[in-house]
Order: C-alpha cells, then structure tokens, then sequence
C-alpha cells in the first residue's frame, strides 16, 4: 500500500523536502533583498530644509503619512498621501513646490546610491513599467523604474516613479526561493494561496502514504527488536 | 539497492514523527488559510489626517547629532511627534536606530507612556471588551522573541482573549494576538521545529531534518523505481 501510495505522491515529497531545506538554509532577510540596501545612503541636512511639517499641515490639510527624506544628496522632499489619491505626492522640501515625477535620471542615480554593491557591479538595464509589471513586483507599487544589475545574482531595485523610494528588492535568490514556495504550497501561477485543493488532496495523500510508511517501520525495524529481546 | 533499503528504513524512523507534524501542520494551514491566525479579528486601520494640539516645530530646530535618513511626522490622538531615523530600517523589531522628538516642543521623547500606549492600542481596536492588564515589556523580553525594543501589551476581555502590542518608542501598533494566533504560532512552531523559541526557521535542527528528509524521499524514488522495473517473484 505504501508502494502504491508514493507512485502517487512521492515527487511531491522529494519537491517538499528540497524546498524546505532551501527556506531553511538561507536567511529571509536577505532572500528579501534586505541586504542589497544601503541603510544610509541619501542623508538629510535639515538647515535645507526651509519649508517646515506646519506649513505643509496648512497647505495639505488632507495629507497623511508625511515623512521627509532625500532623493538624492542634493534634493530633499515631503512625502505625503492625501485623502482619496491613490498614489504619493512629493513636495520640494525647500520650496514648499509639488513634485513631477521621478525622471530615468534620478532613478539611475537614486539606484546606484542605494545599492549596498555598488563600487563593485553597475547598472545594466534600466526599464520603465507602468500598467503591467513582473510577478515579482506587486501591482500596487506601480509604476515603477526597474533597474538591473550586473551583478551574479542579477540584483534588480525597483524604485517608485511616484515617491522616488526603492519600493522592492529582488535577485536570483528570491527567484529560486518563489519557485520552490510555488511548488511548496502547490499554486505555481499565483504563488499565494495556500488554501488551493491540490494542496489539500497532497496533504491527505501525503499523511495516508506517511501512516502506511510508519507502519511499516514498525512492523519490519521495531517489532522484530522488541521480539529479539524479549526471547 | 540493499543499501537505499537500509538507509530508507532507518531515516523513516529518525524523521517519520517529524514529516507527521509537518503534514498535520501543513494540513492545517491549508484549511485555516492565511487570516484566519493572523491575530487581527477586531483590529481597524485607519488613515488618519494629522491633527496635533499645536503646530509641529521645524526640524531644522531639533537637536540631533547626526544627519537622519528620514524624519517622518507621527499622530496619534491630537499628540504628535517626530521620529528621525539614522539608517533605513525594515522591520519594528529591529533595534530603533534613531531618535523620538515630542513635535509640539522639539523636545528629547525617549518613550510612549502608558496611557498613550493604551489610547492607541484601544484606537486599533474594534471589539467591545476592555482592557484588563497593562504590562511594559524591556527589550527582549516581550512573548514576541524577535522584538528588539520596549513592548507594551495589553490585555483585552473580549471572547477571543485579544492581546494588543504597541512599540514603546514610536507608537507603532505591531500586531495583535489572540486564541487564533496562538494556535496559529503552535502550528508554525512543530511546522519549522523552532522548539527553542529562536523565533526563526534557519535552525540547525530544521535543516537537519530538511536535509534527512530529502535523503528518505529520494532513497523512496530510487527504491520505487527499482522494483518497478524488477519482475514479480513468483
């Protein structure tokens, strides 16, 4: 029976096994790309800064989530969500001046900066999305610049055309850590449902198959011990 | 082929109650779903436009002794305050690398005290219970192992027994908890073996375990397909 059942299921073991010792054996924090960041790369002089939080507060009444930074070393900005817009608005930090959008230019240099690697790789792609973005971008951070490393791992930041921030991370290690998730939770298209059927049906075939295995551990490794001793 | 046998039968009893728990627990999350533990049965968000008692103060006036990474404006019930960060950080849990303001004052605010830490917790809160206990957790020292700051918990008494958390330097709501989650986190416990409360899956222990199960399964294949293709004895 126990044959019979892993004809059945027992690729999907070998594929839980292998994807399980993958998750295990590398750190989360840098399968997310955490470690491609450069935690200090753009710092704020506040003296720039000549438009204060109050005067944004009268200007915006509706604006929330305001935090300050800079774009680049030289240019220093609010960004703010405002009550029913969908996307970030940055004002100029020392004119008080709302923002276009981020251009190639300064998504090159905001990138470079960023990038924890960078005196040791350099940019290879840089590629505009706006509607339609990869499976490793979540729709709700377009659009986006997506700038491409020549680095082994084929790092990529993706930086908000709206917010100017570096809104994901990814390389080959996240890549490979996705597929195997997919194969994992058995959802290859989306990735994210654990709740699917096939799932479901591998998990009580699995655990059947298990039974049956356990079993048969006994019966052919423990029971003759316990009978070798007691004779 | 006598060796796979040996090393299939052996491995099955070293990692067959461990591949119980992982197919029990795996079941398990695939019935409940991803929201169903997540704690946040009575937890609203909400985006609130700022309202401070009196005007922020610029920060160009605020005494720091390093250039932030970012300063950003934080509200929660009419008090608001400035947290200016030295690096970009990821997670709460991280050690707060930066520096609270009080923004009405420009004034050095170390910590979120109890009854703000409450009046944002109960903010968060859409159930009808009321809170119970109050506890300030040291750094480290909170259920959450992770947690690398002063943690507040408090206590709700609600029919889920809701726990809600509060991070004791910016006022950031965490997460809650409750029955769901907790069953939740025992699942994810006996699922990535973290039986010493690392709060991680990149155990020793857990790839181990990983790496002899890769060896069962793969001794099960080749033995599968060896005598799939020997004759029957007859």
């Amino acid at each position: 029976m126990h044959k019979w059942v892993m004809w059945i299921i027992g690729l999907q073991f070998l594929i839980w096994s292998l994807s399980g010792l993958y998750f295990s054996a590398f750190d989360i924090h840098y399968i997310h790309g955490e470690t491609l960041h450069n935690p200090r790369h753009a710092v704020v002089d506040l003296a720039q800064v000549t438009y204060p939080f109050h005067q944004l507060l009268e200007d915006y009444p509706n604006a929330s989530d305001i935090a300050l930074y800079a774009l680049t070393d030289s240019k220093i900005v609010y960004r703010m969500r405002v009550k029913g817009a969908s996307k970030a608005r940055l004002v100029d930090a020392q004119t008080g001046e709302l923002q276009a959008t981020i251009t190639q230019q300064q998504a090159l240099k905001i990138a470079k900066a960023a990038f924890s690697d960078n005196s040791n790789h350099n940019i290879q792609k840089v590629i505009y999305l706006s509607e339609d973005g990869p499976s490793e971008l979540a729709p709700r951070h377009l659009p986006v610049w997506q700038i491409q490393f020549d680095d082994p791992l084929s790092s990529t930041l993706y930086i908000s055309q709206t917010s100017g921030e570096v809104v994901t991370r990814r390389h080959d290690g996240w890549r490979l850590f996705d597929l195997f998730w997919r194969l994992h939770i058995l959802d290859p298209f989306e990735g994210e449902n654990i709740s699917n059927p096939w799932l479901l049906i591998a998990a009580l075939v699995g655990l059947f198959s298990l039974f049956t295995g356990l079993f048969l551990t006994w019966y052919s490794l423990l029971r003759p011990a316990i009978q070798r001793r007691r004779s | 082929m006598k060796h796979i046998r040996l090393w299939h039968k052996w491995l099955s009893l070293i990692v067959g109650i461990q591949l119980l728990f992982w197919l029990a627990t795996g079941l398990f999350f695939n019935l409940t779903g991803h929201q169903w533990g997540a704690g946040n049965d009575y937890r609203s968000r909400s985006q609130q436009v700022y309202q401070c008692d009196t005007p922020p103060v610029p920060v160009n006036t605020l005494k720091l002794a390093f250039q932030p990474v970012t300063v950003s404006l934080k509200n929660h019930l009419g008090h608001c305050f400035y947290l200016a960060h030295r690096t970009r950080q990821f997670h709460h849990y991280q050690v707060f690398d930066g520096i609270r303001f009080d923004a009405e004052t420009g004034v050095v605010s170390l910590h979120v005290d109890e009854t703000l830490a409450q009046a944002i917790a109960m903010e968060s809160y859409s159930g009808s219970g009321v809170v119970t206990d109050a506890q300030l957790f040291n750094a480290g020292a909170s259920p959450d192992h992770q947690q690398l700051n002063p943690l507040w918990q408090f206590t709700i008494d609600d029919d889920l027994a809701t726990k809600i958390y509060v991070h004791g330097i910016t006022g950031q709501v965490t997460h809650h908890d409750n029955i769901r989650s907790e069953i939740h986190k025992l699942m994810l416990t006996l699922h990535f073996m973290d039986y010493f409360n690392t709060g991680r899956f990149n155990t020793p222990l857990l790839m181990l375990f990983g790496l002899l199960s890769l060896i069962l399964s793969a001794t099960g294949i080749i033995w599968l397909i060896n005598r799939g293709f020997r004759p029957k004895r007859t």
